[in-house]
C-alpha cells in the first residue's frame, strides 16, 4: 500500500485551457479520499495524472516515496474503475479479470485462484464464464471492480463509478465499497460530483473530501468541516442541498442602527466593527425563513415554491439576486406574493469580494 | 402477382450460369445444330475430365488460393497495423501522411502496370509466387477501413487496459484488434475474393500454365478451344464452384462485410 | 536515453544505412551479370543457328523424341541422354540443323580461348557439351518461346531453327564471376566507403555525445561519399557487362568467320552481322584490342575491333549499359542518406517528450510494414511511369486516331453505368421491400451471383451466349458487329454489375431509420411520395458514390475486352478501351514508354473524377 503525493500539479491541454493549477494534495496510506467539484473542476485530470494516462504539463506524482510523474501506467501498480464499465468485450468475465494478472505474467495457477478470490468477493462468481454483454449494468461494474481488485495494487482510482446506476444499485454498491476500503485497507481516491456520495464515502472514519474548483483544491477536510467551516465562497456554494446562498452586497459601518450589510434588497444588521465596502454575504437555506412584508430585514419575491414533503424549498428574488429558504413540511407561500425575510444573524458567512472568508 | 414476378426475374438474372452449366454437358457435335439447344442431347462429363487434366485444376486451385491466401493475410496484417496507427496514436505530421495515404488513392491501377512489370521483371520475380503475390500485399483503402473501425473504440477502454499493465503492443494484440473483429473478417474476404478474381496482374506477370491463377488459366483454355464451348463452359463452372463454395461458408461474413464497408468508400 | 544509447543509435543507423546500399550494389551487379549471361546466350544462339549447316536427308526418317510444346501433357521425361552416336536420330522438329555438326560446334564453343563463361547447348532437352549434364526440364523448353529464363545460376534461350520459327533446343550460361573493381583485387569503392560512413557516424557520434550540426556535417559528407562510390561500383559492373559481350562476342564472330558454312569464298559483314542481333557490325579499322567508348553520330556506343581473316577488320558496336546505370541512383541515394535522416530524428528526439516519443516511434513501427511497401511498390512504380513517359514521343501520340477512338470507346461505355444503377435501385428496393420473403431473399441471391463470379467466366458465359446466338440472339455474333459489339459488351457489364450496386444501396436502405418514413406516411404521403421525397434524397449520397465508383469501375475495363474482342472487330478498334490499349502498347508492343505515356493521361483524367470522390472520403476522414 502505498500514499499519493501530488506536488504543484499542472497540466494545460493542448487546446491551451489549464485544467490544474499548481495543485499539492496529499493522499495518506490506507485512506478513501472523495475528490468533490462540478464538471469540469479537474477532478478527472487529476485521476488520470496519477494514473499516468495524462502526461502533467507540471509538477510530480508521488506514489509511496517515489517519483512517477513521467511512468506509464503499467510502471506505477494502480488500479482505476471508470464512470462506464470498461470491460472488454471480446473476453469472458474471468478472462476479464484475469487481464492484468495475465499482462504481469503471473503464474497460470495463481491468476485461477485469485480470479475467483475477487470475484467471490464481489459476489459475481456465477457469471465468471458469460460474456459482458450478456451481463446486467450492476454485474458489469462489479466485475470491473474485481479487475482492479484483483492484483493488489498500491492504489484505487475511482472515476464516479456510480453515477451510470440507478439509485438502489448505487446506494447498495457504495456501502460495498466502503466495506471493501475496511477490507483491503487501500490507499482509494474517489472522485465525484454528486456531494451525498461525497458525504457517504468520506464520513467514515479516516476519511476525508477534497473539493475542486476550478482546478484548484479549496478544501480538504471532514464532511463536517467542508459544512460547517468552507474555506471559501465557491466550497460554501457548491455543498449542502441546495448550496449556500451568497449575496453580493456592501459593508456599512454607520447605519442608523449600527453596522448593517445592504445585500438586494435587504438590509442586515451585523456586528462589524472593522469592515466597510464590498463583501460577500452567506447564509445556508435552512437560516432563511419568511414573514410578514416589513418585518424583517427586507422584502423579496416569491418566485418558485418547491414543495418536497419534509421540507418546502422557496425560490426567492431579492433586488436582482437569487434566494433560496428551506421551511419545514409543507409552508403556505404563494408565487407571485411580496414577503418578508429573516434571516439567523449568528449563521451569517462573511467573505471579501474575492471570496476568502472574513475573520 | 408481385412475387412471382420477384422469381421470373431472378430466374432471368441466373439464366446465363444454368445455360454455362447446361453447356457444359453439351458433345461437341451439338454444337452444329440450330437453333442452338437450351439442354444437352446426350449429356456427357468427358468436357469436365478433360478440362480437369488440360487446366491443370489442381495445380490452378492451388496457385489461386496461394495468391489470395498470402495477399489476404498481408493486407489485414498491414492494414491493420497501418489503421491502428492512424486512428489511435499521436505522431508528428500524422494528418500528412494520412493526406498523402488519401492521394496514393487516386493512383489507378493501370499506371502501376509496366513499372511495376518492368520492377518485378528485372528482380528475376517473373512467373514466380514473389512476382504474384508482393504488389498486392498492401492496401491503402484496407488501412482506412481498418482505421475506420478502431476509431469507433471507446476511449475508455483503452484507459483501461492500459491501467491494467497492457504495453502498446498488448493493447493492439489483444485488445484493438479483437474488437474490431468484423472489419477485420470484411476486409478479409474482400481482399480473399478480389485476389481470387484478379485478372490482369497475374496475366501480365505469370508465362507458364503452372503458374496460372484461375482466371489466367481459364482466359488460356478460351484461346486454346475457342471453338469448342462445351470445354470452356465445363472450365468455367470448374473454376467458378470453388468461389461460390468459399462464398456461401463465408455467407455470414459477407453480410457483415456489407454493413462494415457498405457505407465507407471503395476506391 | 543516454548519451552513450544515443550514439550507439546512431552507428546502428549508421550502419543499416550502409549496409542497404551494399544491397542495392550487390543486386546491381547481380542484374548486370544476368543481362550479360543473357545477352551472350542469345548471341550464342545466333551463332550456333548461323554456323551449323541445315542436313542431309536422311534415308529413313526414324521416329523421333518429341519435343514438348503447348500445353502439357503428362510427359515423361527423357532419360539422361546417351552418349552422343545414340542421338543420331533426326527428330522432324530438328530437320533445320546437321545434328553431328551441331554436337561439333557446341562442344567447339567449350574450347573458345577466352571465353568468360559456361555454356551449354541443349538439342531438345539433351545437352551437347556436357552429355552427361542432366536434361533440361521439358516444361522449361516449352515456356522458352515466350522469353528467358533464369534457371540454377543460368541464362536459358531458346535455340530456333534455322527459319527461326520453331523452339528446337536452348542455350545456357552460366557467366563466371568476375570481379571489376577498379581498387587492387578487384574491390570496388562501395565496401570502404562503407566503413568510412560507418566509422565516420560513430567517432562523431561517440564523441561529441551529441549531434551537434557541426558533427552531423562530416557524417552527411561520409555519406555522400558512400553514395557516390556505391554508383561508381555499379556504373563499372554495367560498362564491366557491355565490355564481356563485347569481348565475347568478338571471339564468337572470328570462329564465325572461320566455321561459317561453305559455299563462301569471304564471309560477307551481313552474315556477321546476322549472328549480332542487338549489336552493330560495320567495317572497321585496325585497333587495340580492350573495348572503347566512341561517339558516333552523336550517340554513345560501345566499340570493338575484330579481326576476322588476314588484314579485314569489323567494328562490333554496341550501346554501353551504363548509359542506363543513373537509374540506380534512385535507390542508391535514399539508401545512402538513410544514416543522416536517421540522425535527424534521434535529434527530433532529444528535444521530445518521452511520452510522445514512444508513441512515434510505436506508431512508425506500426506504418512500417505498409510505409515500405507503397513506397517500393506503388509510388516508386508511380513516379518512374512518369518518368518512363518522359521518353515517349507525346505529339505522334496526339495525332494518332487510335488513342482519340480509345477514349471515345471508353466514354461510351462507361455510358452502361447510369443504366445498371438505376435497375439496381430498383431490385435494391424490391429486395428491401420482400425481404422477409422467400421472393426478396432469391432476387437478392441472384443478383449477388454475378457480382461474385469472375470477369473471364462472365465473359466467357455470354461469349457462348452471343456466338452461338443462344436465346433467341439470332445468327448474327453480336460481337464480331462493328456496330453492335460495344452495346454488346455493355450489355454484359450492366447484368454483371448490378448486383454489387445493389448491395450497397440495400446497405443504406437498412440505414434509414424508419421513423423518416413513418413521418411521412402520417403527413399522409403515399408509398410513391414517400419513395420519391424522403428514400430518395436520404439515399443521394449511395447514389452518388455507387455512380463514381460504377464509372470509375467502367473506364478502366479490361477483362471483357481482353478475352471477348481484344479491341476488335479489327480493324475499327469498335471495342478499343484505354486499358486495353495501354496494355496492347506495353505486351504487345512492347512500348513500355509511350505505354506509359498513355497511362499518365489517362490517371489524369480519372483524378478529375476521383476529386468529388476523395473530398467524400476526406470529409469522412474529417468528421471521424
Amino acid at each position: 500500500m502505498g500514499s499519493v503525493t501530488l506536488r504543484r500539479l499542472s497540466k494545460i491541454f493542448d487546446g491551451g485551457i489549464q485544467a490544474l493549477h499548481d495543485l499539492d494534495l496529499d493522499v495518506r496510506d490506507g485512506e478513501l479520499l472523495v475528490l468533490l467539484g462540478p464538471s469540469g473542476s479537474g477532478k478527472t485530470t487529476i485521476l488520470r495524472c496519477i494514473a499516468g494516462l495524462e502526461e502533467p504539463t507540471g509538477g510530480d506524482v508521488l506514489i509511496g516515496d517515489r517519483v512517477v510523474t513521467r511512468d506509464p501506467p503499467r510502471a506505477r501498480d494502480v488500479a482505476m474503475v471508470f464512470q462506464t464499465p470498461t470491460l472488454y468485450p471480446h473476453l469472458s468475465v474471468r478472462e476479464n479479470i484475469a487481464f492484468p494478472l495475465e499482462m504481469r505474467g503471473t503464474a497460470d495457477a495463481q491468476v485461477t485462484r485469485r480470479v475467483v478470490e475477487a470475484a467471490t468477493r464481489l459476489g459475481i462468481p456465477s457469471v465468471l464464464d458469460r460474456m459482458p454483454d450478456t451481463l446486467s449494468e450492476g454485474e458489469r461494474q462489479r466485475a470491473a471492480l474485481a479487475r482492479a481488485i484483483v492484483r493488489g495494487p498500491q492504489a484505487f482510482l475511482f472515476d464516479e463509478p456510480l453515477s451510470r446506476l440507478d439509485a438502489k444499485l448505487r446506494i447498495e454498491l457504495r456501502a460495498e465499497l466502503l466495506a471493501l476500503h475496511r477490507a483491503l485497507g487501500a490507499t482509494m481516491i474517489y472522485v465525484t460530483h454528486d456531494q451525498t456520495e461525497a458525504m457517504t464515502m468520506g464520513g467514515g472514519a479516516g476519511q476525508r473530501i477534497a473539493v475542486l474548483h476550478e482546478g484548484r483544491v479549496r478544501q480538504v477536510g471532514t464532511p463536517e468541516e467542508i459544512y460547517q467551516r468552507p474555506a471559501d465562497v465557491h466550497v460554501a456554494r457548491f455543498v449542502g442541498t441546495p448550496g449556500m446562498n451568497v449575496l453580493q452586497g456592501r459593508g456599512r459601518g454607520t447605519g442608523e442602527e449600527g453596522p448593517v450589510i445592504e445585500a438586494g434588497s435587504l438590509v442586515i444588521p451585523v456586528e462589524l466593527s472593522t469592515y466597510e465596502g464590498e463583501l460577500q454575504v452567506g447564509i445556508r437555506p435552512e437560516f432563511v425563513g419568511l414573514c410578514a412584508v416589513d418585518k424583517g430585514v427586507g422584502n423579496v419575491d416569491v418566485l418558485v415554491v418547491e414543495p418536497l414533503g419534509s421540507e418546502t424549498l422557496v425560490h426567492l428574488n431579492t433586488g436582482g439576486q437569487a434566494l433560496v429558504a428551506r421551511l419545514p413540511g409543507f409552508a403556505d407561500v404563494r408565487v407571485g406574493t411580496r414577503v418578508g425575510v429573516k434571516v439567523d444573524r449568528r449563521r451569517l458567512y462573511l467573505f471579501d469580494a474575492a471570496g476568502v472568508p472574513l475573520a | 402477382m408481385r412475387k412471382v414476378l420477384l422469381g421470373v426475374v431472378a430466374v432471368g438474372m441466373v439464366a446465363p450460369f444454368l445455360y454455362m452449366v447446361s453447356v457444359s454437358f453439351m458433345g461437341e457435335g451439338e454444337l452444329l445444330r440450330w437453333p442452338p439447344p437450351l439442354l444437352p442431347h446426350a449429356p456427357t462429363t468427358g468436357n469436365y475430365s478433360a478440362m480437369v487434366e488440360v487446366l491443370p485444376y489442381a495445380r490452378v486451385l492451388l496457385n489461386t488460393a496461394i495468391l489470395a491466401g498470402c495477399v489476404m493475410v498481408g493486407q489485414v496484417l498491414t492494414s491493420a497495423a497501418a489503421g491502428y496507427a492512424f486512428a489511435r496514436l499521436r505522431f508528428p505530421g500524422r494528418d500528412g501522411i494520412i493526406a498523402a495515404s488519401l492521394a496514393i488513392l487516386t493512383i489507378p491501377a493501370i499506371l502501376l502496370l509496366v513499372p511495376r512489370y518492368l520492377m518485378i521483371e528485372s528482380l528475376g520475380w517473373a512467373d514466380t509466387y514473389p512476382g504474384l503475390i508482393s504488389t498486392e500485399l498492401v492496401s491503402v483503402w484496407g488501412i482506412f477501413l481498418m482505421r475506420q473501425a478502431f476509431l469507433m473504440l471507446p476511449r475508455e477502454v483503452e484507459d483501461a487496459a492500459r491501467m491494467d499493465g497492457a504495453g502498446e503492443w498488448s493493447l493492439f494484440w489483444r485488445v484493438a484488434l479483437p474488437m474490431v473483429r468484423p472489419a477485420v473478417t470484411a476486409l478479409a474476404l474482400l481482399a480473399f475474393l478480389d485476389q481470387w478474381r484478379s485478372f490482369l496482374w497475374p496475366l501480365v506477370i505469370t508465362r507458364s500454365p503452372r503458374m496460372a491463377v484461375a482466371d489466367v488459366a481459364l482466359a488460356h483454355v478460351h484461346t486454346t478451344y475457342a471453338g469448342n464451348l462445351p470445354y470452356q463452359m465445363a472450365a468455367a463452372v470448374l473454376l467458378t464452384v470453388p468461389l461460390l463454395l468459399i462464398c456461401l461458408c463465408a455467407q455470414r461474413y459477407m453480410l457483415s462485410g456489407v454493413r462494415v464497408t457498405g457505407a465507407s468508400v471503395r476506391l | 536515453m543516454s548519451s552513450r544509447g544515443w550514439a550507439a543509435a546512431v552507428t546502428v543507423a549508421a550502419t543499416i544505412a550502409a549496409t542497404l546500399a551494399l544491397a542495392v550494389v550487390f543486386a546491381a551487379e547481380r542484374h548486370y551479370e544476368r543481362a550479360f549471361a543473357f545477352r551472350i546466350a542469345g548471341t550464342t544462339a545466333a551463332y550456333v543457328a548461323a554456323v551449323t549447316p541445315p542436313p542431309q536427308p536422311p534415308p529413313p526418317p526414324p521416329p523421333a523424341p518429341r519435343v514438348v510444346r503447348g500445353r502439357r501433357r503428362p510427359s515423361i521425361r527423357p532419360a539422361p541422354p546417351p552418349p552422343p552416336p545414340q542421338l543420331a536420330p533426326l527428330s522432324p522438329a530438328a530437320r533445320s540443323y546437321d545434328l553431328p555438326s551441331l554436337l561439333t560446334q557446341a562442344r567447339a564453343l567449350q574450347t573458345l580461348p577466352g571465353w568468360s563463361s559456361d555454356v551449354e547447348v541443349y538439342f531438345g532437352t539433351a545437352p551437347l557439351v556436357d552429355a552427361t549434364a542432366p536434361p533440361l526440364s521439358p516444361d522449361d523448353l516449352s515456356y522458352l518461346a515466350a522469353a528467358g529464363l533464369w534457371r540454377a545460376g543460368r541464362a536459358l534461350v531458346p535455340l530456333k531453327d534455322r527459319d527461326g520459327q520453331e523452339v528446337v533446343g536452348a542455350v545456357a550460361v552460366r557467366p563466371h564471376p568476375m570481379p571489376h573493381g577498379p581498387l587492387p583485387g578487384g574491390i570496388g569503392f562501395a565496401f570502404p566507403a562503407a566503413i568510412l560512413a560507418i566509422g565516420a557516424a560513430a567517432a562523431t557520434a561517440f564523441r561529441e555525445r551529441s549531434l551537434r550540426p557541426g558533427a552531423r556535417g562530416g557524417y552527411v559528407g561520409a555519406a555522400l561519399f558512400l553514395a557516390l562510390a556505391t554508383y561508381l561500383d555499379v556504373r563499372a559492373a554495367a560498362r564491366q557487362s557491355t565490355d564481356r559481350w563485347l569481348v565475347d562476342t568478338r571471339r564468337l564472330l572470328q570462329e564465325a568467320a572461320t566455321r561459317l558454312p561453305p559455299p563462301r569464298v569471304r564471309v560477307a559483314i551481313s552474315d556477321l552481322a546476322a549472328i549480332v542481333r542487338d549489336g552493330e557490325v560495320v567495317a572497321g579499322e585496325p585497333a587495340d584490342s580492350p573495348p572503347r567508348r566512341v561517339r558516333v553520330d552523336g550517340e554513345r556506343r560501345a566499340v570493338v575491333a575484330v579481326l576476322i581473316g588476314s588484314g579485314r577488320w569489323v567494328e562490333l558496336r554496341s550501346v554501353p549499359a551504363e548509359l542506363e546505370a543513373p537509374r540506380w541512383l534512385i535507390l542508391l541515394l535514399p539508401s545512402a542518406l538513410l544514416g543522416p535522416l536517421a540522425i535527424l530524428l534521434l535529434r527530433w528526439a532529444e528535444r521530445t517528450p518521452a511520452r510522445l516519443r514512444r508513441e512515434t516511434a510505436i506508431a512508425w513501427g506500426f506504418l512500417g510494414p505498409a510505409g515500405l511497401h507503397l513506397t517500393v511498390f506503388t509510388i516508386g512504380p508511380a513516379l518512374y511511369a512518369i518518368y518512363l513517359a518522359t521518353a515517349a514521343n507525346l505529339p505522334a501520340l496526339a495525332r494518332d486516331p487510335v488513342t482519340w477512338n480509345a477514349l471515345r470507346n471508353t466514354a461510351l461505355y462507361a455510358l452502361y453505368v447510369p443504366v445498371s444503377v438505376a435497375l439496381a435501385l430498383v431490385a435494391a428496393l424490391a429486395v428491401f421491400r420482400y425481404r422477409q420473403h422467400w421472393g426478396g431473399r432469391l432476387l437478392s441471391t441472384a443478383f449477388v451471383l454475378p457480382y461474385v463470379a469472375s470477369a473471364v467466366v462472365i465473359a466467357l458465359v455470354w461469349q457462348a451466349i452471343y456466338r452461338w446466338g443462344s436465346f433467341g440472339l439470332g445468327r448474327t455474333d453480336w460481337l464480331s458487329n462493328t456496330g453492335s459489339a460495344l452495346p454488346a459488351l455493355m450489355l454484359i457489364s450492366v447484368w454483371a454489375h448490378m448486383g454489387g450496386q445493389m448491395v450497397v444501396f440495400l446497405a443504406g436502405l437498412q440505414a434509414i431509420p424508419p421513423a423518416y418514413l413513418d413521418a411521412a406516411r402520417v403527413d399522409g404521403a403515399g408509398a410513391w411520395r414517400g419513395f420519391w421525397r424522403v428514400t430518395l434524397p436520404l439515399l443521394r449520397p449511395v447514389t452518388w458514390f455507387v455512380v463514381l465508383t460504377g464509372v470509375l469501375g467502367a473506364l478502366q475495363m479490361f477483362t471483357l475486352v481482353f478475352v471477348l474482342t481484344q479491341g476488335g472487330p479489327s480493324p475499327s478498334h469498335a471495342t478499343g478501351v484505354m486499358v486495353h490499349r495501354i496494355y496492347q502498347t506495353a505486351f504487345g508492343q512492347q512500348a513500355f514508354a509511350l505505354a506509359s505515356a498513355l497511362a499518365v493521361v489517362f490517371a489524369v483524367m480519372l483524378l478529375i473524377l476521383r476529386w468529388p470522390q476523395l473530398a467524400i472520403l476526406r470529409r469522412q476522414v474529417r468528421n471521424a
